[in-house]
């Protein structure tokens, strides 16, 4: 085939068309591509329109934790309104599982005044997170709670999925600490130097001090621990700090592993009497109550031993630290 | 180790490309009427999808997107489709003709087979999720991925032509003969199948 | 006129690309448990035939016919690609939910089955009311697959919340095969009684023409 031919031939024609349409195409598209481009942040004003509700503003916030609870990945200041968006990882879900959610934070004159919307982002290992409703996470902005602090011990904050709510209640609690360390109005821990802390949830515990009988009354809540959720925990602690009362008021044991607890954890009878030697005095010899393995050997192993695990934390918490609280209200007292 | 296991059972079982994500369920309608077809029509998609990861994956990670073209990823993707097909039809005609007879009748429709182009466009997006944390997408895991999927693809449609075999025996109502009750059939074998969902890796 | 009358019916009823022909049915079975996602695939598959008919039939006698299938994959793989970045900048929420059926519209066989079966072989105008037709066929029959899933599934239309009864299997893939399977059993009923009627009146009026002619 000569060079002539093959330019008049049908090869070339089909050459020349399917070129012609390609480039066409191409030339279009390249076009359309250049108008219709998405930004990067078109995107994610994108995403946090849909979060928030409406279209707005936002600043970005560098981001820090303040709740042992929680872990705080992204926050941003919604420049219109003052209200904060924080992405916040709540520990203590199912599993040992966490919650990611979206929390609006709303301020009012430099003062957190409340939550607003909370959207779950991700989750890890919450098989039962669709038993979370939106009534469930509307509670948050409906039923404010005392400082915005939630618990699950609250009767409304309750669903299908305990240890997914627990997590997302801890995921809210840390945007809140964080939107109130952002404003400067954090609160100190002022449990944070006391003994036997680590399944504590220091933010949410409470004590009352009795000036005449000495008795201090601490309003624990705990953390939540394997399949066991937040414990409120009510113990009152006399002079010498020994044990005089210890009511469990929100049982944290999921399903049918109330009844497998210990009775005597159940109705407090195994601390009450006793000082924080006789409550380690429990436990083999020598152990500390770091790990729920230093439950082993003693009469705590049951069916419910995180259960069983908890409340002894609680007990040690209250009966270790009378003597720091007591010091710490007498010096409250002497600087007034 | 532990993502070789997360692809494998995600691309077989638990995302299976019928049941779950329901791409290319042309064929699996079409070409499920005997056993032996179902099984050609299957291998065949297996080895596309393979091939034609092979050439699409790298082609976007090293060409396309350094060029800033990725919005040309469809035309590309569908041409070197259609250009494989045509290419291993041709090959296959040439060094064995017994296995032409066996599957090259059903090479030509795999260009227009949503499972390949599905394949494709999946492994350039976000496969985080299946790849596990900290894990890093690359042509080993893409190839093994497609190479899974497609046989995941050849399970469902082995099972579906088995049951169609066994439907023949028995005489349907005229309005449900043929699609209708085919996709019934395709029904339980969804229903089979999201027992898997319940993996969790 | 009747040409676009008999176009248009065969689109929407007779040659119902979803019930009749059963084709695209990948991204039917996928988007069907939402009513909202299922339309707008629908609508968007009008638009992209719709485009491809017209431009196919303006371009059939340029074309030569060794490289037409290239060809049409090309001119249909642009208007996806080009639907894909509209519905991204302006209707994020359908590009979100379309998710990778988006894409999948190029291996859509009815898209390249009017390209090759009708718009290569008439004009643009026919061409134009056969893709308009054969889409809105598709986006029907989708829109009440996508209804009868979402509401039986989800409790929802649309979206909105409208009942607490739900049977969730409908909303999966398992439910979409079902639905679908017997809505094309239903269809496929009516439509042959439909003609069966059609057929036995046609004969009896031919059969009492050809007595008054005897008489």
């Amino acid at each position: 085939m000569s060079v002539k031919e093959f330019f008049k031939g049908n090869v070339f024609k089909c050459l020349i068309a399917l070129l012609c349409v390609l480039l066409v195409s191409g030339i279009f598209l390249t076009v359309m591509n250049s108008l219709l481009y998405v930004t990067d942040e078109e995107r994610f004003e994108r995403a946090i329109n849909k979060i928030y509700g409406k279209s707005v503003k936002t600043e970005s916030v560098q981001v820090a934790d303040y709740n042992s609870n929680a872990t705080i990945n992204e926050a941003y200041k919604i420049k219109d309104d003052g209200n904060y968006l924080v992405k916040s990882t709540g520990k203590g879900g199912f599993e040992n599982g966490t919650v990611t959610c979206w929390v609006v934070v709303k301020v009012k004159g430099g003062k957190v005044s409340g939550v607003g919307k909370v959207v779950i982002d991700s989750n890890k290992s919450q098989s039962y997170i669709s038993k979370i409703s939106q009534s469930f996470l509307n509670s948050f902005e409906s039923n404010p709670a005392a400082d915005f602090y939630f618990t699950t011990a609250d009767g409304y904050l309750t669903s299908g999925a305990s240890m997914s709510s627990n997590a997302i209640c801890n995921a809210v609690n840390g945007a809140v600490d964080f939107v109130n360390a952002q404003l400067g109005n954090l609160a100190e821990d002022i449990y944070a130097d006391f003994m036997y802390v680590s399944n504590i949830n220091t933010k949410l515990t409470s004590h009352e001090y009795n000036a005449e009988t000495k008795e201090v009354v601490f309003h624990i809540a705990t953390n939540s621990f394997g399949n066991a959720v937040q414990f409120s925990i009510d113990v009152t602690v006399g002079e010498n700090g020994i044990i005089s009362d210890y009511t469990i008021t929100k049982n944290g044991s999921t399903g049918s592993y109330a009844s497998q607890m210990l009775p005597s954890v159940l109705d407090g009878t195994l601390f009450e009497g006793k000082d924080i030697d006789g409550i380690m005095a429990i436990l083999k010899d020598g152990a500390d109550l770091g790990s729920i393995g230093s439950l082993n050997g003693s009469e705590l192993i049951t069916g419910a031993t995180q259960s069983n695990y908890l409340c002894i934390s609680a007990a040690a918490f209250a009966a270790a630290n009378y003597q720091a609280v007591t010091e710490l209200e007498q010096g409250g007292e002497e600087n007034e | 180790m532990g993502t070789f296991i997360a692809i494998v059972l995600s691309a077989v079982l638990t995302n299976n490309f019928i049941t779950v994500k329901t791409y290319g369920v042309c064929p699996f309608l079409g070409v499920s009427k005997k056993t032996s077809s179902a099984a050609g029509m299957g291998i065949a998609v297996t080895l596309v999808m393979l091939l034609a990861t092979l050439v699409t994956y790298p082609i976007y990670t090293y060409v396309m997107v350094p060029l800033g073209i990725e919005f040309l990823e469809i035309i590309f993707f569908i041409f070197i489709i259609a250009s494989l097909v045509q290419m291993l039809e041709k090959i296959i005609q040439k060094v064995s003709p017994s296995l032409y007879g066996a599957m090259g009748i059903y090479l030509p429709l795999i260009t227009t087979n949503c499972a390949v182009l599905g394949v494709t466009e999946l492994l350039i997006g976000d496969m985080s999720a299946i790849l596990g944390e900290g894990v890093a997408m690359n042509i080993g895991w893409a190839l093994l991925y497609a190479l899974f999927a497609g046989l995941g693809f050849t399970l469902v449609m082995i099972i579906m032509s088995g049951m169609r075999e066994k439907l023949n025996y028995y005489k349907t109502h005229k309005a449900l003969a043929g699609f209708p009750i085919a996709m019934v059939t395709a029904c339980f074998i969804c229903m089979a199948f999201t027992v898997f969902s319940y993996i969790s890796i | 006129m009747n040409k676009y009358k008999k176009i248009t019916l065969d689109g929407l009823i007779f040659q119902n690309p979803t019930f009749m022909l059963v084709l695209g049915t990948c991204p039917t079975l996928g988007l069907i448990s939402s009513a909202f996602s299922a339309m707008g695939m629908g609508l968007t598959v009008l638009v992209v035939l719709t485009l491809s008919n017209i431009i196919i039939s303006a371009l059939r006698k340029v074309i030569p016919s060794s490289v037409r299938i290239p060809c049409y994959i090309v001119i249909i793989a642009t208007l996806v690609t080009f639907m894909r970045m509209f519905l991204e900048k302006f209707l994020p929420d359908l590009y979100d939910s379309l998710g990778g059926f988006l894409a999948l519209i190029v291996v859509n066989c009815i898209i390249l089955g009017r390209a090759e079966a009708f718009a290569s072989k008439n004009g643009v105008a026919e061409s134009a009311v056969d893709g308009i037709s054969n889409g809105l066929g598709f986006t029907a029959a989708l829109t009440v697959m996508g209804i009868i899933c979402e509401f039986l599934g989800k409790g929802s239309l649309f979206g909105a919340q409208i009942m607490n009864f739900q049977i969730g299997m409908l909303a999966t893939p398992a439910g979409a095969f079902l639905v679908y399977g017997i809505c094309i059993a239903v269809f496929v009923y009516i439509i042959d009684n439909f003609e069966r009627a059609r057929r036995v009146k046609a004969n009896k009026l031919a059969r009492e023409n050809l007595l008054k002619e005897e008489a």
